[in-house]
């Protein structure tokens, strides 16, 4: 619920208190360490929840340069300049 | 050939109901040698984007002195 809601320290503190309050709910050790746990580790569990909804081609390397074009056969194109860029993409894990 | 953009914000998801995440996607369109057209498309979190138009700025920078 925690992760879910993305929850920051003020809804954290009133959910762990109502938590606290509830019949067979936690102890309020529990509740400062699942604190001091959430605290620690919010952002990299923030990332690898997002990471799991991502499911579309990222950007995996990019490489770029640039070249003087001097000459080409039908085209009377001299020392035109290009930038030939190479994009790797890729789903998690390919 | 071609090449779209959107800036988007997941809200979302079946995994985590507050996801908040911003991205760019992109879709290039592209001709082989061939002549084959095709459309490839990508998304990059914000980040990932700065260093995309980072990249496309040198080299801006580069076309124009070479």
């Amino acid at each position: 619920s925690i992760a879910s809601a993305d929850m920051d320290l003020n809804q954290l503190e009133a959910f762990l208190t109502a938590q606290t309050k509830k019949q067979g709910g936690i102890t309020s050790d529990q509740a400062a360490v699942i604190a001091k746990f959430w605290k620690n580790h919010r952002t990299q569990i923030h990332e690898s929840l997002i990471s799991q909804s991502r499911w579309d081609h990222g950007l995996k390397n990019m490489s770029w340069r640039v070249d003087l074009q001097s000459q080409l056969r039908h085209v009377d194109q001299i020392n035109t300049p290009v930038a030939i860029v190479e994009m790797e993409l890729g789903k998690n894990g390919q | 050939v071609d090449m779209k953009w959107k800036l988007g914000v997941a809200m979302s998801s079946d995994t985590c109901r507050s996801l908040k995440y911003p991205y760019v996607t992109v879709t290039l369109t592209v001709a082989d040698p061939s002549g084959q057209i095709t459309d490839k498309s990508f998304e990059m979190t914000i980040p990932q984007f700065k260093n995309f138009f980072r990249q496309f700025k040198e080299m801006a920078s580069v076309l124009e002195t070479v």
